[in-house]
């Protein structure tokens, strides 16, 4: 009997770049791609506008940035040759649950013309297009380096736009270290743990460092260390289990850009996108959430999420915080293990969000190994948001605590 | 080979003048569908590539369209002037340019349509406050070596 993908998707086209093999004139690997996607668009006649999914070894960004495109799946599957043969598969599984109609595979390598533009290993094998890049190679000479450094201009649109000030936005600060001094594993837990830790005020996250104006250091998150990992089971092996299940009610993915200089409104992310394929998935909207675990790199990345959510309207993004609903004891609790601005940030924020929401709606989110009572909270729904890139891609997931 | 000569900033006072010494910070790698960005900034033009089909510009340079998604595209001269989107103030940076620390960087959009990333000259990095979003901006070049001329914005006196 065949399995429930048997011909649930087919191939519909192939093509390739204008000129292949050994090249007279170097071309990167980005041009590679795109030559070949035009002509695959120009031989179906499926416009390229109309890709809603894209896959490929780690270009998928800059691909739909290139082609100005947000496609509501996106894969970046990157294991050696046999990737594109994985990507079709995945793309099968994508389109026979619904989520896309059209998927993208696409490769693009300049083995050869990278010697001679002296970039071997760049701008090849999952690696983007790096220093060849025309968006790097047109914003590198401008002084940004780390994650503030381009973060802070959209705290001060955001700012602009919405007439907000700065201390708005340290209330997040505050009221995230309230919720990590009740954590015993959160990084700043105490003065003991570590000597910046404890309780702080928003006078304190005011008066703190600058960064990159607006940017004081306590608005901006850690980098520590983490390692974690969640499994996503069926139903029925949930049934099995000594753990509680914790059901995904609902799930969806976007994105607006990879580097800056494309994104339209400096006041908006793609979690507006994201939030509403989760929540239409789900049946469920924002009022029916109980508490948030948003991706909180920087305060204004917490504000702006929680706007797109529908959880705050446009520019009251820092109310929850501010007014204390989102504190703990509040009645809207977001970021109850502390967030990466006081619990950890490794880098990568997402698995963190993922732990923290699957304790909370499975009633284990108090300290297991300490036994201090105080994060655990009583929501029984949760919207789970990450924020990738420069504010770039988002990924929502919408929650639910079994019965 | 005489070192290319380089206009000095010496500040948001905004006093110029020229000397011998290399330029110390990164200087963008030319690609292989750029040539006439570059060429333009030689020359003191700031171009913008153009989709022939649809007429609207994009930036930054692509190999196709990100509108239409034509590749019948060309380059337009632009007339180099703007308006701040937003700014920041950077203070804890990196390599060459820790040394000019702090300094403003910008998004400016372009008379034109479309978007620049830049150093914002002629603003005071102590005063952030002061600095208008919506202010005008002109471009100008600075040369970094012998190919390489980079464009950067400066507010325009109302």
């Amino acid at each position: 009997m065949p399995g429930s993908l048997y011909k649930a998707a087919a191939i519909a086209g192939a093509a390739e770049a204008n000129e292949i093999g050994f090249l007279k004139e170097p071309v990167t690997s980005l041009q590679l791609h795109i030559e070949a996607i035009k002509n695959l668009s120009d031989q179906t006649g499926i416009p390229i506008s109309r890709i809603d999914g894209v896959f490929s070894t780690g270009w998928s960004t800059e691909l739909c940035e290139h082609l100005g495109i947000t496609p509501k799946y996106i894969d970046t599957t990157a294991v050696g040759g046999c990737s594109f043969e994985m990507h079709v598969h995945h793309a099968l599984a994508a389109i026979y649950a619904g989520i896309i109609d059209i998927a993208l595979v696409s490769h693009g390598e300049n083995g050869h013309s990278a010697n001679q533009l002296g970039g071997r290993g760049v701008g090849n094998y999952a690696a983007g297009a790096g220093q060849q890049s025309p968006a790097f190679e047109m914003s590198m000479a401008y002084g940004l380096g780390s994650a503030p450094s381009n973060y802070a201009h959209a705290m001060v649109r955001h700012m602009h736009r919405y007439g907000t000030s700065r201390e708005d936005y340290a209330h997040i600060a505050k009221v995230s270290r309230d919720w990590a001094t009740l954590n015993p594993r959160a990084a700043m837990y105490s003065k003991e743990k570590h000597p910046f830790g404890g309780p702080i005020t928003a006078e304190q996250v005011e008066e703190s460092r600058v960064i990159t104006w607006p940017l004081t250091i306590l608005h901006c998150c850690m980098v520590t260390d983490h390692g974690g990992a969640v499994f996503v089971v069926s139903p029925k092996v949930a049934a099995g289990l000594k753990t509680k299940p914790v059901w995904i009610a609902g799930a969806g993915e976007s994105m607006s850009h990879g580097n800056m200089l494309q994104m339209e409104d400096f006041t908006k992310t793609s979690a507006r996108h994201s939030a509403e394929a989760a929540y239409t998935m789900a049946g469920l909207g924002p009022a029916d959430m109980e508490m948030a675990m948003v991706y909180d790199s920087f305060t204004i990345t917490a504000a702006m999420t929680i706007e797109m959510l529908g959880l705050a309207a446009p520019g009251e993004g820092h109310l929850p915080w501010k007014d204390g609903r989102a504190a703990p004891g509040g009645a809207f609790p977001i970021n109850t293990n502390g967030g990466g601005l006081s619990f950890n940030h490794s880098g990568m924020y997402g698995m963190p969000l993922l732990i923290e929401a699957y304790r909370q709606l499975s009633g284990t989110a108090e300290d297991g190994v300490h036994g201090d009572p105080g994060k655990q909270t009583s929501a029984r729904t949760c919207v789970v948001n990450g924020t990738g890139g420069s504010l770039s891609t988002t990924g929502t997931l919408v929650l639910i605590a079994d019965d | 080979m005489r070192p290319a000569t380089r206009v000095v900033y010496y500040g948001w006072l905004g006093v110029f003048g020229e000397d011998l010494l290399s330029y110390t910070k990164p200087i963008p790698r030319q690609g292989t569908h750029t040539k006439p960005f570059w060429e333009g900034a030689r020359a003191g033009k700031l171009m913008l590539p153009k989709c022939e089909d649809c007429g609207r510009v994009h930036w930054y340079p692509r190999h196709i369209c990100p509108n239409c998604h034509s590749t019948n595209l060309s380059w337009i001269e632009a007339s180099g002037e703007g308006t701040i989107y937003t700014y920041a103030v950077q203070h804890l940076t990196f390599g060459p340019w820790k040394e000019e620390a702090p300094y403003v960087t910008a998004y400016i959009d372009l008379k034109e349509g479309e978007r620049m990333l830049t150093v914002l000259r002629g603003v005071d990095p102590e005063k952030p406050e002061e600095i208008k979003i919506g202010a005008r901006v002109q471009v100008e070049f600075e040369p970094a070596d012998d190919d390489t001329h980079i464009p950067f914005f400066r507010v325009v006196e109302e």
